[in-house]
Order: C-alpha cells, then structure tokens, then sequence
C-alpha cells in the first residue's frame, strides 16, 4: 500500500483538470475572481495567525508553518507560507488517503475526521515535519481539504530533538505515523494523542502543538465551508481548481520567457554525521521549452547516515527557490510544480532504499536549495526575471538543539532559532545582500527570538549576538552577514547538545556568482568546563563579548572546534557554545567593489582591514580610512596583471586538476566512484 | 448616557493632508478643514483655529478665551521619524547585545509589510537605524530571567564608555538592558551616573531614557525600539508643542492643551510619550466612535476610516475599544506599546487598478496610489493610470461638478480613457464593466480585510454594525460591508471631520505598565497561584503611582477609575493575549480562578476550545494598570423626526447611474445631504451628495437618517 518514490512524485502533480470544475471557475466573472482569492488567501492568513500564536515549539512560534487549502482530490490550491517545503510535501499524504482509506470502511473519510501524518515514505520531508489535515464537507460531499503543519522538535527517536545523527536505519528516527485518523466528529481521540506523547520526550510540547495544528485545520474548514454556503459548492471548487490551472499557466509563461540551455552547480559536504566525509551534490538544470528539469545525476551514493532526501522532498527543496524568488508573484498552489521535473537516480544520497534514515534531511535540503538558486540564477541572469532570479542565500547553519530540564524544572528538546534564522542574503546585480536578511528556507516569516525569548524557559544565557564579522561572500555586490551567537547553559546542572547543519565548516555549501566569493566555512565553538559563570559573578571584566574576545581572552576550559553536526553531547552548566548563521555570496569580482564600499564595510566592522588590502585591493588611509583611489586603481591593475600570469589554458588546467584525485578511503566511503559519484558498495541496514 | 457639556472646546487633528478643526460652542458643532502645514505644524493649526472664529464670528482672542480645553492629534512622529530628523543619540545596553537594533531580530525588512511585499524576498531592504552602531555600547553587567543579578555592573567601564559616546556626539541617551524589566537596579544606576558626569542632563539638554520607565515589559528588541523612538521624536515634540503654546498664550490661552494617546485616552502633554502620539487621529476616530456606538445603543461595531490613499478599521466590542495591537510596527520598527488596534490597508479613492501579466493579467487594485499629485486621472493633472475614483465616475457615483462641493472639477473623459486603455481593452471588456470590476475588486479588498479582522477575534461579522467614515468610505460603504457580511452601516454626520469629534470625547487615561511574572497555574499539576500578596503589591505600587501623578498634575483624584489588563500565555507558548481582568487585587483561589476563567475564555473564542492547555500552565507576564479620569461628553445635537418622505427640494435631480444589480445603467435620484431631514427614508438605488462625500446606495439597501442625523443603512 506504501506508494512507490514515482508514485509520490506523480502525486505533486496537478491532478487533471476536471472540465465541470474549470468551467465553475471560469464562470466568476472579473471582480469576484479576485475578491474570492483574496478571501481564500485570507482564510489560510487567518488560519496561520492562528496556528503561530496557540503552538509552543520554537519553529511553530517563529512561523516556519504552512497553512493551505486543497482541492478535494488533494491538490494544493493556495497556501498561506511559511516554509514552502511544506506546501509540497503536505500533498501526497492526502492523495495517499483519497486513493487508499476514502473507500476503504475500516477507515473512510468522514465529515469531522481528523487525518495525521509524519512518515516520508508517505510524502513528508523527514519525522519531525507532521502534518494535521482535515476533509471539509458541504452537503454530504467532500469538496476540499485543510493543512496545517509544522516541525516538531522531537520525535521519539534515538537521539533528542528529531535530528537523529545516531540512526543509520530509519528504524531507529522515532514514531513513524503514516496518514492516520486521530479524530472523529470533530473530536481529537484521546489514545491517538496518548499514543503521540508516550512515543516522546517532550509531551507537554507534543499536546500543545498537535492541537495547535487541528484548531487551524478547523478554522480553515470552517471559513471555506462558509465560503460555500454563500457562493455555492460548484463556485467554490471552480475557484480552487482554477487557481491551480492559472498558476501552472503563468509558471509555464515565465519559464518560457528565458533563453533555453543548460545550467550546472556543485557543492561539496565535508560531514556525514560528525564523520569527515566528502559528498558531491551535483544539479544539472536543463531548460526547453516551459519545462525545468533539475537533473541530480552525478550526486554522491547513499550511505549509512541520517543524511538523506527522497526524490519528493528533492521537489520539495527545489520549491523553495521556486516559491520565494522565481515565482513569488505567483499562489502557493501545485500549479507551479506542473512544468517542474526532478531526476535523482536511485542509490544516490537524494534516492535511497526505504530503509534509510531521513531525520537529517532538511540540511540536504538547504544545499539543493542552494545549488537550485545558483543554476536559476545563471539561466536568468539576461532575462526579464534578472531582478528576482538572484543568488538567494547559502542556508549554511547550525541547529543547536539542547534537552533536558530548564530552570522551571520542566523538560524542553528544542532548537535554539537565533543560529538558524540569522542568514545573510546573497549580492544581487545591483546591490549587496541584506545584512542578517531572515532565514532563506522560510524567507517571509522567520525571525530570529529575543534573548529574552530564549532565556525565559530554556536554560541558556546568551553571552553575546552580533553581526558576524567576515562571514560574507566577497565581490562587486558583497553578500550580507549573517548573526553569530554564543551561549552559556544555565539554570540546570546539563543539558544534551546535538548539532545538526548544513556541512560548511570546511568546504562552503555555496558559491558566489560571476566571480564573486562564497561565504567562509565556520565552525561550532564549545568551551567545556568553562570558568564563565565564576568570572560574571566576581564581576571580572574579561569575559568574552564576540569571537575575537572569546578566542583571544582565553576562558579556562576546554575548547572544541567542531563541525555543523554534532552528536549529542553532554554539557553542564557555564560551558559555552557558539554558532554561527552564515553571510550570503558575492557578486561580480571584487576589483570592481566601489572602494568606498569596501571602507564602509570596514567601519561597519562587515569585514577586517586584512581583507581590504588584500582581497579588494583598496589603498587607504589607515587613521581616516579615507580612499586613495589613484592608489587603489594601481594595486587593481597588478591584481589583475597577476591574475593574467597565473592563467592557463583549459586542458592544461584540466590535466592538473584531475590529478586532485581525494584519496581511496573517502571515494569508497562517501563520494562513490570517482570522478562521476557512483555507487561503489552495498549498504548494511539492519 | 454620558455627562454632555455646553462650553466651548477645540478639537484639532493633524493629518498628513489637512487639518482638521471642531469648536464646540453652545451644544453646536463649527468644522474647518485647511492644508496641512508640513514645514511647521503651528501655522496649519493657528490657521484652523483663526478659521473657526471667523466661522463662529468671534475673534480668536474672544474664542480662546471661553474655550475650556484644546485637545489634538498630531503627525509629527511620523513625519521626524520618515525624515530622520531626531537628535543624536546614544544607545546603552548589556555588553555582547550591542547589535540588538542592527540585527533587528534578522528579518526586519517584513515588520509592517502585507502578505505579498512579505513574498517580494529579493527585495529585502532594512530600514536604515535609528542609532548606528558606532553610538551604541555595552554595559558590563548581566541580570536573569528571575531578576538577579548575574554580573554586577562595571562602573568604571562604563564610565570610560560613556566619555567615548558623549565624545561621538551623543544629544541625548537610551538605556535598555537585558531583563531591566525584571530588575531596573542596574538601569537606574547607570542614569544616576550620567547624571553625576554630566548635570546638564539634568536640566533636560541631554535627557537620559531608561526603558523600563518607558515600556517595561519582556523581549528586548522591541522595548529597545520602542525607547529609542521616543527618545529619538521627544525633542520634534516638545519643539511643536512649545511652538503652538506660545502662540496660543501670547493669545491669552492659559488652560489644558492635551495630546490624544493611541491607546484611547488623552494627558497633559508633559505626561506625553512621543510614541503615544502615534496614529493618534484614527484612534481618536475609534473613540468617537464607541461614545456615538452608545448613544446608538450599539455595542459591537467596525470603524472604518477611507481616505485617498487608505483603510483603517478598529473594532469595538461591548461599545469600548479592546483591542490592542499585536506587536504593532512603527515605519518598520517593532515597539511592544500599549496602543489600540487600528488595521490599516492600502486602499482608497485614489488607489491606482492594474494588470497583473504574471497571472493572466489579472486585475489588481492599489496598494500603489496615485496620491495627491498627480492623482486620479478625472483631476486632469497629469495622471494616467485609472484609480478607484475614476471607476466611480465613470460609473456615475459620483459626481464631476460637485466633487469636494464643486471645488475640484473632475473630468469624466480623461477617466474613461484612462480605465479604456489599461484596463477594458486589454481585457476584452466595455468601459463601464471594468470599471465596476475595479469597484468589485477595492470594495472585496475592504471588505476581507473587515472579515477577517472580526473573525480573528473569534466574532461573526453579521452580529456588528459598522460604521462609515473619511471621504471616500460612504461610497464604498455597502459594497465591502457586502463582502464582509456586516448588515447594518452608520455613517456618521461629522464624517468627514470624525476624528475631532473622537478626540472631544476622550477621557483622561494614564497607563502604567510592570513586568511581572507571576504562574498563575502551575504546569501538568495545573494548581493556582496562591502567593495574593505578590500580586497585590504589585497593584498597590501601580496605584500609588498613579495617585501622586494625577495629584502633581492637580486633577481629581476622587473621581479616578482604575481597571486592569494583565498579558497572559500558556506555558511555553511565546505570544501573550490581552485579558481584561475581573479582579483588581486577589484575595482568595477563587479570585485567581476568575482571572483564569477569563483568560481561557478570550482565549477559545480568539483561538479555538481546541487550543486551552491548562496543563501547560498559565504565565502571567505584564500588568497594564489604567488610571481614567472621565470627562464630560460632547453634546450630539438631536432633531425632531420628519416624515419618511424626504422634502422635495432634497431630490437634486436624477442622473445614469450604473447598478451590478441591473447590469447597466439606470436613471437614478441623487439628494442632496444638507437637505434631508431625520425620519426621511429612502430606498436604493440612490445617491447622496454632501459636500465632502457622496452615498451611494444600491438596489437592495435603505437608508434611514435618525434624529443625530446620522445615515443608518440596512440591506435586506
């Protein structure tokens, strides 16, 4: 009964077009057309309202949610965002339920049902992102449904938080629910909810956020219910289906409107787990016609780790780049995904057995997003679309998840949102990226908290927060800088830490455009047995304010210089830990940056006097930072002069390139075969 | 009914585009509309007030003088904000929190913008900040969630700090410190200090903010911001007021000058936050309308307010405004203030219709406006895209000769033509459909947006009535109360000048605000809080707050009421809800248990039944104590009711009028407003010209005018 990865993949389609429906849709005349959307569109804004403000997890409450209104037979029609991932993969579970339990009679599909769902092998991204939907009835027929969902910050697997960097089956990633009812006749069923909060650690989360998921399921079926009521079943259901068409027809437009051809991205993970590793994600993006086919072939084989996607998330990841900047001005509806194809070839890290596990996915997610962003950008660079076709932001980041008692003696498994939700946007053609822009997986909501936010129920103090200093991408439009925090446990004798991240300690997760720079690899900093708690009680003036404080005025303890990922770690109270939320990439070379600019930056404390000198080549008065601009145009031309004499032709740089062979034991372990990524062993599950 | 007052009173409100001016002289209303004076505020406002005498036929001496109060609502925060205009200041905070304002909690670029500019990502631009961050340091100091102190606080440091700030220019200082609002001991030392280094700060040349004096309550972003902006528009402020009160003295004006707050009352000006000021004029708009709401007998209503360029709506319940914003944005500042909700939308006459080509040229309406200059294609000044005002006359609602009384002609063809060539033809239709289409799509835009403002509250549009104010609101009125499903319209008869009438029966209302978290039911054990005396210390330190304020500024302290707001969240949970509480102080678990009642209760019916966690337990985080001193009402003149039949001379003439109803044109009656009389009843379709606005009635609606005068529209 479980669907196939191609059937999931056929199920984010728009289904097809039912002729009665269209013509309903087409009947509303000029006016209302636009009056219903803008209600439809109000409802799912009502609905979000509403489902941010009653749940209690950290992404919930800084609004990485969807809110959506589908069609009966499950076709997203419009959505409130949120994090667009979610508007994809909330989709096939219903399509699962419609096929699968409609009909069925132990199950059925009944006015007041509530239907639950969080396994990926039925359409979601990984356990953590759980999905409450209900069938909304008008006279006895089913004429739509309503979405909420959200990720949740535990769930039940073998390590804490719902990241489980220690599972290598999916056996191991905690309670997995495939499209479920958990309530009847408007009622949530007490053993379903039993069921959810015995299988975890934080149940006190787990009730709160479920109900908040049902009550804006509830909301939304209600409103849409009354939209029938006035305007009739057939204008309501015209009015969904006919969004979704027009929407596949302006994404079809638009795709056509760029030059046809062929775009290619790499990245390179360092991580698997805290394992060094190297994995290739390769995207090949190929345009024809209204059609973009995001081929992944090429990307490394799936391996023992947590670190996987399956092809519908792939879709999904790819959305995101698609809802937030190639087609903003367009519904969140499946409409868009009609023209969208995705290739990922079996037993690479993007398609995997079943078996695998998935809990770590959104980080792949992240780098799909960045590759996606990159190929789009170099396609529409000379298009109409130039404007919004940009480098969007390169999602490198940890997620600092800490568990345990807080200092009100309850227990909390969370994400700390301040290192996630502090990107910097990348350069754009015509200015730089914006300075701690947002989070780019969901661009339109996501905050990062208040230290008081953080502080007031979990047990950390925040030591500092600040723009973080150099983690820019370079070039004629620099990237913005993304925020860097570092906290003290506090208020409970430890806490267990696991980090998850999007790799990007060593190798960056993405590439700059046009000769512009990638953002810095970064770290996560612990200080363990740190004196830090003692020297703020005896008032002493050392302790650390910012990075440099913090490696330079040394705390007493132990300092670890770890990767994005982490396994869960024990930490006690006064040790430290730092995060970093990268900068975005550059644009354009740095020898054309305005000097002026680059001094501004300087101020700013954007980038070190080091870099203005060497990298933008900028002559200054180092008392004023006044520009010596005759100066500066003579260190320019030796620059490029030099850059000249390092040049080689493109097979002698070929030649001398594949010599760069990484050594046996990473192609066997991670990459595949070389030079193409290839499978080159089996994979033991258990 | 309210106590009504026969002295005379002066109410102004300063809007972007006009002044507005109401004297209330002898139970009589004069109104006086002049231009805004943006360079200096004194001068529109003395020409208003010189207008009115003329109006009245006193001098302005001889109407200063039996004037008892002069009541205004002011723009000035906006325009100092926009223009960044404010002194140089400096920012002290807790060190390693000195990037608080730049980072702005990262996605700053979205506070203050609707659905789709928060879509439009590639735009993302940040607000330039108010204090760059060369002028901010950090404190060494560090105080817990629980109010202790952590880190003692490094005077010498600071003092070494402070010399570098004032050394960089600092005008003035803003204090916000990590958790001041639990324990202020830190912020209140460091103002202390600045004083000792610095005595003129003590004479106000260099005021010292601190922001637990300002807006003590959690979440440092916005309490930084909201202290920053006040300190940023005190000097703009003070700069105005002392201007006009010169010129009002040298007038021989000696009695109160009061400032209309946004959270719904008014104070002497030196009791006045420049943050209160704040959309002052359409709160006002909100309050006159909750005191016309009881002379009505109404207790649920939406406000609306549409102008040229917007749509503000406000909601009362129980006839009094409850609502106050949530997280409410500044020019893309978040500021945690207590201030009433008014929901603002980019929709108006002069709102610019458009084709999408992204979706099948989809028609748009607004947010863009076409402003003032040029304006809607019919002022012949230039402009060329078709607004909302050229839909309306080329559909016949309004009227070319009599727009604004005849003082601004319109001209029918250039709006046919403009609405002809970007609109109709493009999509295949006759002029008059699209401009009908253009009507539907403005007054759905409204409408949804009353809708689900009601429904986020957890209320039913059709158990409101709503009322119709600004220029444009009664021609649009029984369209987008169609689509929000209201079934009954007021408009009022000072609608033009409505938020003067507001401000004339404001009363007297301070706010003192404490952090202080109290668990009101414990988590999973779900037991109440019993520790009565802690929370009562808390109402007894408010109180006498309160007291000695209202006796320094000399007014009745037997006469104060005093109510209470508490913020309240489940555990856990990271957004509070306003809760009017039932209790003033508590004296036993059943106390405790009423507040918790009401909490939950405003809380279903926001949320859902589904959403009552008790056993997450109940945080009750800042108390929001009002002191209100009432004052008399203005007196609304009521007239002896007429028959139903309005008088002949009424009827003006008749003239094309297009109805959706009848899918074309139809000779319609047009009445003119001054002449209809209370009792008169007229049944759509209909319009009505007044000189600043029109009504317009479809097929299916009657209007009634009531003895106020006011124009009570059903639609049946």
């Amino acid at each position: 009964m479980r669907p196939t990865w191609q059937e999931i993949l056929a199920m984010l389609k728009p289904e097809p077009y039912p002729q009665d429906e269209l013509e309903w849709g087409y009947k509303i005349p000029p006016g209302e057309y636009e009056v219903l959307i803008e209600r439809l569109q109000n409802i799912t804004l009502e609905g979000q309202e509403i489902f941010t403000r009653s749940g209690m997890t950290s992404f919930l409450r800084m609004g990485d949610t969807i809110v959506g209104i589908l069609t009966a037979d499950g076709d997203m029609s419009i959505a409130w965002m949120g994090l667009y991932i979610h508007a994809v993969t909330g989709q096939p579970p219903i399509k699962f339920v419609m096929k699968n339990w409609k009909d069925n009679p132990s199950v059925g599909v009944k006015d007041g049902d509530v239907f639950y769902v969080n396994d990926p092998l039925y359409g979601g991204m990984h356990l953590p992102d759980q999905f409450a939907f209900m069938p909304i009835f008008h006279d006895g027929e089913l004429i739509a449904w309503a979405i909420a969902g959200t990720h949740q910050t535990e769930s039940g697997g073998i390590d804490p938080g719902g990241f489980c960097l220690n599972a290598t089956t999916r056996y191991s990633e905690g309670l997995k629910m495939p499209p479920i009812k958990i309530g009847e006749n408007f009622i949530i069923r007490d053993d379903m909810m039993e069921m959810m909060m015995h299988a975890v650690r934080t149940p006190r989360l787990v009730w709160a956020d479920v109900r908040a998921r049902v009550t804006t399921c509830d909301r939304v079926r209600t409103r849409v219910k009354e939209l029938c009521q006035e305007k009739g079943k057939e204008t309501t259901k015209g009015l969904l289906r006919r969004i979704i068409k027009e929407t596949e027809e302006a994404a079809r437009k638009r795709i056509r409107s760029l030059n046809d051809g062929t775009t290619r991205a790499v990245i390179f993970r360092e991580t698997t787990g805290d394992t060094p590793a190297m994995q290739r994600l390769l995207c090949t993006l190929h345009k024809q016609g209204d059609n973009l086919r995001f081929d992944f072939t090429g990307t490394s084989p799936e391996d023992e780790s947590p670190y996987h996607q399956f092809p519908h998330c792939v879709l999904a990841s790819v959305s995101l780049s698609l809802f937030a900047y190639s087609f903003y001005d367009l519904p969140v509806s499946t409409g868009t995904l009609a023209p969208i194809d995705v290739v990922a070839p079996e037993g690479c890290m993007l398609n995997p057995h079943p078996d695998a596990a998935s809990s770590v996915s959104p980080p792949l997610g992240v780098a799909i997003h960045s590759l996606v962003n990159i190929v789009l950008a170099k396609l529409g660079y000379d298009s109409e679309c130039r404007q919004f076709m940009v480098q969007a932001d390169t999602g490198q980041a940890p997620g600092l998840t800490i568990s345990g008692m807080n200092q009100h003696g309850l227990f909390v498994a969370d994400v700390l949102p301040t290192t996630l939700h502090g990107h910097g946007q990348s350069g754009h053609a015509d200015r730089d990226g914006t300075d701690a822009f947002g989070f780019g997986y969901c661009p339109s909501t996501a905050k990062i908290s208040n230290v008081e936010d953080d502080e007031e129920d979990r047990p950390v103090l925040r030591l500092y927060t600040t723009h973080s200093i150099a983690s820019c991408g370079l070039g004629k439009h620099r990237g913005g800088v993304g925020v860097e925090s570092a906290y003290v446990i506090y208020g409970t004798p430890y806490v267990a830490l696991a980090v998850t991240g999007t790799s990007g300690s060593k190798a960056a997760l993405s590439q700059g455009l046009f000769g512009g720079y990638p953002p810095p690899p970064t770290p996560v900093i612990l200080v363990k047995d740190s004196n830090v708690l003692e020297l703020m009680k005896n008032g002493d003036p050392d302790v650390p304010s910012d990075r440099v404080e913090l490696l330079t005025k040394r705390l007493k303890g132990k300092y670890l210089f770890k990767g994005n990922n982490l396994l869960p770690t024990v930490l006690g109270e006064g040790d430290v830990m730092v995060g970093f939320c990268l900068g975005g990439s550059g644009y354009g070379d740095v020898l054309e940056r305005d000097p002026a600019a680059v001094m501004e930056d300087v101020r700013k404390h954007i980038i070190y006097e080091w870099t203005a000198k060497n990298v933008y080549r900028v002559a200054y008065d180092p008392v004023t930072l006044e520009v010596d601009l005759e100066c500066t145009e003579e260190l320019r031309r030796q620059e490029r002069e030099t850059r000249l004499q390092k040049g080689k032709p493109y097979k002698e740089f070929i030649k001398e390139w594949a010599q760069k062979k990484p050594g046996e034991d990473i192609l066997a372990s991670s990459y595949g075969s070389w030079p193409n990524a290839g499978k080159v062993r089996e994979i033991r599950r258990i | 009914m309210a106590q009504t007052t026969a002295k005379t009173t002066i109410d102004v409100d300063i809007g972007g585009t006009f002044t507005d001016c109401l004297v209330y002289r002898e139970g009589r209303p004069y109104t006086v509309k002049v231009p805004t004076t943006g360079y200096r505020l004194a001068i529109g406002f003395m020409k208003a007030l010189r207008n009115a005498a003329a109006l009245i036929g006193v001098s302005t001496e001889e109407l200063l003088e039996e004037t008892e109060i002069i009541r205004y609502s002011t723009t000035i925060a906006v325009n100092t904000l926009i223009q960044r205009k404010g002194p140089r200041l400096g920012l002290i905070t807790t060190e390693g929190a000195e990037d608080t304002t730049i980072i702005a909690l990262a996605s700053q670029w979205l506070d203050g913008l609707t659905f789709r500019e928060r879509r439009e990502v590639y735009k993302a631009i940040k607000p330039e900040p108010i204090i760059q961050r060369d002028m901010i340091i950090g404190v060494k100091e560090r105080v817990n969630c629980f109010g202790d102190v952590v880190r003692p606080l490094d005077e010498d440091n600071f003092r070494e700090k402070l010399l570098a700030l004032v050394n960089r220019g600092a005008r003035g200082f803003v204090v916000c410190l990590l958790w001041s609002q639990a324990n202020p001991e830190h912020e209140r030392r460091i103002k202390e200090i600045i004083e000792e280094e610095y005595r003129d700060c003590y004479l106000g040349s260099m005021p010292v903010i601190l922001s637990t004096e300002v807006l003590p309550k959690r979440n440092e972003y916005q309490r930084s911001m909201g202290t920053i902006l006040n300190a940023y528009l005190h000097g703009s402020m003070v700069e105005e007021l002392s201007g006009m009160g010169d010129e009002l003295r040298d007038l021989g004006y000696n009695r109160p000058l009061m400032m209309v707050h946004n959270s719904g009352g008014m104070a002497k000006v030196f009791r006045t936050f420049a943050l209160q000021t704040y959309n002052g004029g359409p709160v006002a708009g909100l309050m006159g309308s909750s005191y016309l709401a009881s002379l009505l007998g109404y207790q649920s209503v939406i406000t609306t307010d549409m102008g040229g360029t917007s749509f503000d709506l406000g909601l009362l319940l129980e006839g009094s405004p409850r609502f106050y914003a949530f997280q409410p944005v500044v020019e893309h500042f978040m500021v945690d203030f207590t201030m009433l909700e008014i929901k603002c939308i980019g929709a108006g006459g002069g709102s610019i219709a458009w084709l999408n080509p992204a979706i099948k040229d989809r028609l748009e309406v607004g947010p863009q406006g076409a402003g003032s200059m040029p304006g809607p294609a019919a002022y012949n000044m230039g402009g060329m895209e078709p607004t909302v005002t050229d839909a309306d006359l080329v559909l016949g609602y309004i009227n070319a000769d009599y727009y604004h009384g005849g003082r601004l002609r319109l001209n029918k063809d250039k709006s046919i033509e403009a609405i002809k060539n970007k609109i109709a033809k493009p999509l295949g239709m006759e002029v008059e459909e699209a401009a009908l289409a253009i009507k539907k799509v403005i007054d759905g835009k409204m409408g949804s947006a009353v809708f689900t403002e009601t429904v986020l509250r957890g209320f039913q549009p059709n158990e409101f009535v709503l009322f119709a104010f600004g220029g444009a609101g009664p021609t649009h009125c029984c369209g987008y109360t169609t689509t929000a499903g209201v079934p009954k319209t007021i408009i009022p008869p000072l609608s033009p000048v409505f938020c003067t009438f507001g401000s004339g029966n404001m009363d007297i209302v301070h706010i003192y605000e404490k952090y202080g978290r109290i668990l009101l039911v414990e988590p999973m054990t779900k037991r109440y809080f019993s520790d009565f005396g802690q929370f009562n210390d808390i109402i007894g330190e408010l109180t006498k707050a309160a007291i000695e304020e209202l006796r320094t500024e000399q007014l009745p302290t037997d006469k104060v009421v005093f109510s209470l707001d508490l913020d309240m969240k489940f555990g856990g949970l990271l957004n509070l809800l306003r809760v009017h509480s039932p209790r003033l102080t508590l004296q036993n678990e059943a106390d405790v248990k009423a507040i918790y009642d009401a909490f939950a209760q405003e809380y279903a019916k926001v949320y859902s039944p589904f959403a009552i966690i008790p056993e997450a337990g109940v945080e009750l985080l800042n108390f929001v104590f009002k002191a209100t001193i009432p004052r008399p009402k203005l007196e609304v003149p009521s007239y002896a009711i007429r028959g139903e039949i309005p008088p002949r001379d009424a009827l003006k003439g008749k003239r094309p009028v297009y109805w959706d109803e009848y899918k074309g044109f139809r000779e319609t009656n047009v009445y003119g407003q001054e002449r209809l009389e209370p009792g008169n009843i007229i049944d759509g379709p209909g319009v009505v010209e007044g000189e600043d606005t029109t009504v317009v009635l479809p097929p299916g609606h009657k209007l009634t005018i009531n003895k106020y005068r006011c124009f009570v529209i059903d639609r049946f």
